[in-house]
C-alpha cells in the first residue's frame, strides 16, 4: 500500500483541564498537555486516574473547565475529524447488525440528514474490510466475531471515517495476539498517513513497542513526551506506586 | 368461524374500522417496539403507555382532542423519568415504576371527573369493536408520520441505539433521538389504546419486536418481520376476539405470546434446543 505523508502538524492542546465526578471526585486535575501529531501516543495510568476521562474531555462528551483545543480550534469544532472506539465491552454483540453495516457506520459523519450510505460508501467499507482481513465474514452478525475480531471491524469503522486524530479505548483488552498485531499494523500504516492516534492502554509491557509518546496519568499529569523520556521507573512509581512490576517476558 | 368472521367483514362497518385498526397499531407498534426493545426500554414504553392516561382524561375534561393531552403526559413522564435517572442515585427502574403508577392512579382518578361516556374499562383493556371513522383515520395517520420519521432518521436512530458513545462523540444531539422515540412511542400508545388498552399496549410494543429479534440479523429486517408479526397477531387476536366472543385486546396480546413462546424454542439465534442437547 502506498501512502502519501502528509506534512501538516496537527497539535491536540489542553490547558489546565479538570473534570470533576459528581461534584466530589476529581478525575482529573488541571492537566496541561500539547501532543504534536502525526503520532501514536499512549494514556497510560492505573486505574480511575482519568486515562478514559481525558478522551471524553477532549470529545466534549464529559462536562470539563480549562481549555481544549486542536489545530487552535475548539475540540468540539473538531468532532467530525475525531473517530472514537469506545471499551468495545460498552457495544451490544447480540444488536441485530451485520460485519458490514458496522463499518458502514464510520460513513455517517460525512452523510447528509436524510441521506443514506452511496455505492461510494460501500466500496470503501469492502476495502477497509480486506484492509483487516474480514471481508468473508462481512455478512455475519457482529456477535458471531471472536472479541479480537470485533475491535479490527471498530478499527475498519475508523478506516472509513477517514478522521485526521483516532481516538481509542483500550482497544487491546481481551483480544487475541494475531488481532493485537494487526491492529498496530493498521495504526501504523495510519500515522505513516498522517493521522494522530490516541490510545488509552493498561497493558505496560507493549508500551515501548507500540507508542512514539505518553501522556502518564494519575489525575494530573505524572509526565508528557517521547515514550522514552517518560517510561521510566521514576514516573511510574509516582503513577502507580512503590509496587510497580513490569513483565517483559511476551 | 372463518367463514362467518369473513361474512361480518362483508356486512358490518364497524369489524371493517376495527381490522383496519388493528392491521395498522399492529404494524406502527412492531416498527416503534424495535427501537424500545434494543434501546433495553421496555419499561419505559410501559411507563409512557399508562402514563398518557392523565392526559386523557383533561382532554376530555378541556373538551380537546385526546391526542394532545396524552401526547403532552407521555412527554411529561418521560421526561421526569429521565431527569430522575440522571439526576439522583435512584435507578432507572424505580423512577419508571413511582412515575407510571402515579400516572395511572391520577389517570383513574380524573377519568371519574371527566363525566366521558367513554368507560374507564375501555381505554384500560382497549374496545377496537367500537372504533369510529374518525378514530381510525387519525390512527392512519399518526401511523404514517411514525414510520415516516423513523425512515428519515433511521441512520441515527441506529447509530445512537446500537453505539451513543461513538454517537456522542461525533457531536450528534442523542438525547434529542431519545426525546423523539419516546414521542414516537406515546403517539403509538395513544392510538394501541384502541385495540389493546393502556395496561397492555406495551405486550404490543415488544413481543413481536422480541419474536422477530430472535430471527434476525439486521435492524431493517427486524423491523419488517416484528411490524409483520404485529399485523398479524392483530388480525388472529380480533378473529379469535369477535368469533368466540373474548376481549380482543386481551386475544391479541396472547396471540402474540403463543407466536413467541414457539419462536423462542425454534429460533436458530436462540439456539434452545442446542443448547439443551449440549448441557444434556
Amino acid at each position: 500500500m502506498i501512502y502519501l505523508r502528509r506534512e501538516v502538524m496537527e497539535m491536540i492542546e489542553c490547558q489546565n483541564v479538570s473534570v470533576m465526578y459528581n461534584n466530589e471526585v476529581e478525575a482529573l486535575k488541571k492537566v496541561s498537555l500539547t501532543i504534536m501529531g502525526p503520532t501514536i501516543t499512549g494514556i497510560i495510568g492505573p486505574n480511575g486516574s482519568g486515562k478514559s476521562t481525558l478522551l471524553k474531555a477532549i470529545l466534549g462528551m464529559t462536562r470539563s473547565t480549562g481549555k481544549i483545543s486542536i489545530n487552535g480550534v475548539s475540540s468540539k469544532k473538531m468532532l467530525k475529524k475525531i473517530a472514537y472506539v469506545a471499551q468495545k465491552n460498552l457495544i451490544d454483540l447480540s444488536f441485530p447488525i451485520t460485519v458490514r453495516e458496522c463499518v458502514a457506520l464510520g460513513t455517517l459523519p460525512n452523510l447528509g440528514l436524510f441521506k443514506s450510505v452511496r455505492k461510494e460508501d460501500w466500496r470503501r467499507v469492502e476495502r477497509a474490510l480486506e484492509v483487516i482481513g474480514l471481508r468473508k465474514e462481512q455478512e455475519r452478525q457482529i456477535g458471531a466475531l471472536s472479541g479480537g475480531q470485533f475491535q479490527r471491524v471498530l478499527i475498519a469503522r475508523c478506516l472509513v471515517q477517514d478522521a485526521d486524530y483516532l481516538f481509542l479505548d483500550e482497544p487491546f483488552v481481551g483480544i487475541d495476539m494475531v488481532s493485537e498485531n494487526i491492529i498496530i499494523k493498521i495504526l501504523k500504516d495510519l500515522k505513516k498517513r498522517g493521522k494522530t492516534i490516541l490510545i488509552v492502554h493498561h497493558d505496560l509491557s507493549k508500551v515501548e513497542d507500540y507508542f512514539d509518546q505518553l501522556v502518564m496519568l494519575n489525575n494530573k499529569i505524572i509526565a508528557v513526551g517521547a515514550t522514552s523520556n517518560v517510561f521510566n521507573m521514576q514516573n511510574l512509581k509516582r503513577a502507580y506506586g512503590e509496587n510497580i512490576f513490569i513483565d517483559r517476558s511476551e | 368461524m372463518l367463514a362467518e368472521f369473513i361474512q361480518g367483514l362483508m356486512e358490518f362497518h364497524f369489524l371493517q374500522n376495527a381490522l383496519i385498526t388493528a392491521i395498522v397499531v399492529g404494524t406502527v407498534s412492531g416498527v416503534v417496539g424495535c427501537f424500545i426493545i434494543l434501546r433495553g426500554m421496555s419499561l419505559m414504553g410501559d411507563a409512557i403507555s399508562h402514563a398518557v392516561l392523565p392526559g386523557v382524561a383533561i382532554a376530555y375534561i378541556l373538551n380537546i382532542n385526546f391526542f394532545i393531552g396524552a401526547i403532552a403526559f407521555g412527554i411529561l413522564s418521560a421526561v421526569i423519568i429521565t431527569y430522575i435517572k440522571e439526576n439522583s442515585v435512584i435507578k432507572s427502574d424505580t423512577a419508571i415504576g413511582i412515575t407510571f403508577s402515579s400516572f395511572l392512579a391520577l389517570g383513574i382518578i380524573l377519568i371519574g371527573f371527566a363525566r366521558t361516556s367513554t368507560d374507564l374499562f375501555h381505554i384500560l383493556f382497549g374496545n377496537i369493536l367500537a372504533v369510529q371513522d374518525s378514530d381510525k383515520w387519525i390512527t392512519i395517520a399518526v401511523a404514517i408520520f411514525v414510520v415516516l420519521a423513523i425512515v428519515l432518521y433511521f441512520k441515527e436512530l441506529l447509530l445512537t441505539t446500537f453505539d451513543p458513545q461513538m454517537a456522542k462523540a461525533l457531536g450528534t444531539r442523542v438525547n434529542f433521538y431519545h426525546y423523539m422515540l419516546m414521542t414516537l412511542l406515546t403517539l403509538v400508545a395513544v392510538t394501541a389504546m384502541q385495540s389493546v388498552g393502556t395496561i397492555l399496549i406495551v405486550a404490543l410494543l415488544i413481543t413481536p419486536a422480541a419474536t422477530a429479534y430472535l430471527f434476525t440479523k439486521t435492524l431493517k429486517t427486524m423491523i419488517f418481520l416484528s411490524a409483520g408479526i404485529g399485523a398479524a397477531v392483530s388480525v388472529v387476536g380480533l378473529f379469535i376476539g369477535y368469533s368466540y366472543n373474548v376481549a380482543v385486546g386481551s386475544s391479541i396480546v396472547l396471540t402474540a405470546t403463543v407466536v413467541f413462546l414457539v419462536s423462542f424454542f425454534v429460533s436458530p439465534k436462540q439456539k434452545y434446543i442446542k443448547r439443551r442437547g449440549h448441557d444434556g
